[in-house]
């Protein structure tokens, strides 16, 4: 029964590892592309010494970690706003429509932004323009990426995450709430007192959970946002490998910055795991 | 999750603050929901509006009017009905794969008895942790011909190891060691128990990790745009974003005549129609897959 599995996890997920020796080696075009000749770590060299070296890696950083510390607040705002509405329906109808969109695909969320921002014909300079204002080229701007990238993942995935925070709150035990009650504690109180610290433990593990991904962006999505003006703004190593690998055919020089890509990922993951076992004595693995 | 079981016990103690705080609590999630709802709500108006309606700012909370020009155009756009055929084929088989390998292996893995059990279990897991990255994949999925197929898109990923891992604790939980024991005993093979009781058993968890999937494959933009070259062969995500989302350089700036305003107003409309539709079975689907949805967040919490 294990053995389908087996078979497709080796040869998908395993044999490219041992493909990743191209990251090493002179690139040769056709169906021998393992035959190379061996260059040691001479792309990576290429790829650290290249002037945009450094804007590559600072975009990567900026749009996962930036969009991730920013969507954090929300999720867990959201989370003590549904479990704190006294009106059962307006939750009802605020988690519904927040879930929503983590459904839809990139590709609908790239294009719903464009119909709001786009040139001349987005919402957004429909109303500027009728107001008198100067219109935004929100996607000629190199400081529109952040922003619009934030924006689109808080839509799609804030209501989602909050699941998770909700889950917790409803586990608290009611006899606490009201002890507070009896002792005069406000509803604001209980939340920062009693609910907030309840779900704190959810919250680090989320975080560490959420930090091994740390160098990865959306790449359908941010692909979709670039163009020749933005480009030093949104060009992420994710996008860059696709460009160099996939359309430039550089296979070896893309297969070392992928390679570069997953080591920090991994780095990061055990150094987290690592800190978790220290501060809080639990671990992944 | 239901967020009812906080006991109502406010009651005891209403004043002033206490006001204030159910009335920002009200306020807060009337504009989140609002804000979350009329990216789609804006998109569906503004197809069926007149274009030069949108234009002077009147299309704002309601359409004005119901113009389905848009849309007919669309009915008479071959790419999106074989875009949204591809979606459907790629969706279903490629979900088939991936419960037809995932499912049995799960089972497997969560029978004690399993020599080497906690080996297995690393080499999926490492997959999570590791990967080659996307050249050596490509590389290996071109040299097995397979690129400008199906199969690029329903095989390299059959196995997700999360799903894998979701489905094989919820075996664990569910399936009893001593239940399956005692079906061995009684004759019953491996794979008659797993049809029989196993899956039956475990619907509840099946459609999670199915509905995971399937999101998975109609959702996916990349793979498609890596692998797939032929027009026809192309999926729904790649038709919609080369309709709507990709960027056009703007015709009035160049040019600018009645004509290329004209020529942009209707295409924008177009754009409008094709991103609703692109957006639709979602939207249809979603009242049934909620409550899937919040439940594989918690399998999967469990497991982490």
């Amino acid at each position: 029964m294990l053995l389908p599995a087996i078979a497709v996890t080796f040869v998908f997920s395993y044999l490219p590892l041992y493909g990743l020796q191209i990251a090493f080696k002179t690139t040769r075009l056709g169906a021998n592309y393992l035959n190379g000749d061996w260059i040691g770590f001479d792309h990576f060299v290429r790829f650290f010494n290249a002037g945009w070296f450094g804007t590559i890696m600072k975009n990567t950083v900026l749009l996962s970690v930036g969009s991730y510390l920013i969507a954090f607040p929300f999720t867990i705002m959201l989370a003590l706003m549904i479990f704190n509405a006294v009106n059962k329906r307006l939750a009802k109808f605020t988690q519904t429509f927040t879930y929503l969109p983590h459904l839809l695909s990139g590709v609908v969320v790239i294009g719903i932004l464009n119909l709001f921002v786009n040139g001349e014909t987005g919402l957004i300079n429909i109303f500027l323009r009728l107001t008198g204002q100067e219109t935004i080229s929100f996607f000629g701007r190199n400081d529109m990426v952040l922003p619009l990238y934030i924006i689109t993942n808080l839509w799609q995935h804030v209501g989602f995450s909050a699941i998770v925070y909700l889950a917790a709150l409803n586990s608290i035990d009611g006899s606490i709430v009201e002890s507070a009650r009896i002792d005069g504690a406000n509803k604001f109180k209980i939340m920062m007192k009693i609910q907030l610290p309840w779900i704190l433990p959810v919250i680090v593990t989320m975080l560490i959970l959420n930090m091994g991904h740390i160098l990865n962006v959306s790449v359908d999505k941010v692909l979709l946002m670039q163009t020749d003006l933005n480009i030093s703004a949104s060009e992420v190593i994710a996008t860059y490998v696709y460009k160099a690998g996939i359309q430039g055919a550089q296979y070896g020089f893309a297969a070392a910055v992928g390679l570069f890509n997953n080591c920090i990922n991994l780095a990061m993951l055990l150094f987290i795991n690592w800190l978790s076992r220290r501060i809080n004595e639990t671990s992944i693995f | 999750m239901k967020a009812t079981s906080l006991k109502r016990n406010h009651k005891l103690y209403s004043g002033l603050d206490d006001r204030i705080f159910d009335l920002t609590v009200k306020i807060i999630l009337l504009i989140l929901g609002v804000m979350a709802l009329y990216p789609l709500w804006f998109v569906l108006i503004a197809s069926v509006s007149n274009p030069s309606d949108i234009f002077r700012g009147r299309v704002f909370l309601l359409p004005s009017g119901l113009n389905t020009e848009a849309y007919e155009k669309l009915l008479h756009t071959p790419k999106v009905w074989t875009g949204y055929l591809n979606s459907i084929i790629y969706t279903s088989v490629g979900t088939f794969i991936n419960l037809a390998v995932t499912l049995p292996a799960a089972f497997a893995l969560s029978r004690k008895a399993l020599p080497g059990r906690a080996v297995f279990s690393v080499f999926f897991i490492f997959t999570m942790v590791f990967s080659g990255g996307l050249i050596p994949s490509f590389m290996l999925v071109r040299s097995l011909n397979m690129v400008d197929t199906m199969w690029a898109l329903v095989i390299p990923g059959a196995v997700s190891a999360f799903n894998l891992l979701i489905a094989k604790s919820f075996f664990e939980g569910g399936i009893p060691e001593s239940i399956y024991e005692a079906a061995i005993v009684d004759g019953a093979s491996k794979f008659q128990f797993f049809f029989r009781f196993a899956l039956p058993l475990s619907k509840a968890m099946i459609a999670v990790i199915l509905l995971y999937y399937a999101l998975g494959h109609w959702n996916d933009y990349f793979t498609p745009l890596i692998y797939i070259r032929t027009p026809d062969l192309q999926p729904l995500t790649i038709v919609i974003a080369q309709m709507a989302a990709t960027l056009d350089t703007t015709l009035l700036e160049v040019m600018p005549s009645e004509e290329a305003y004209q020529l942009l107003m209707e295409n924008s409309l177009m754009k409008y129609a094709v991103v609703f539709v692109g957006a639709l079975p979602m939207i249809i689907l979603y009242p049934f897959l909620q409550r899937y949805l919040i439940q594989g967040v918690m399998l999967g919490a469990v497991k982490g």
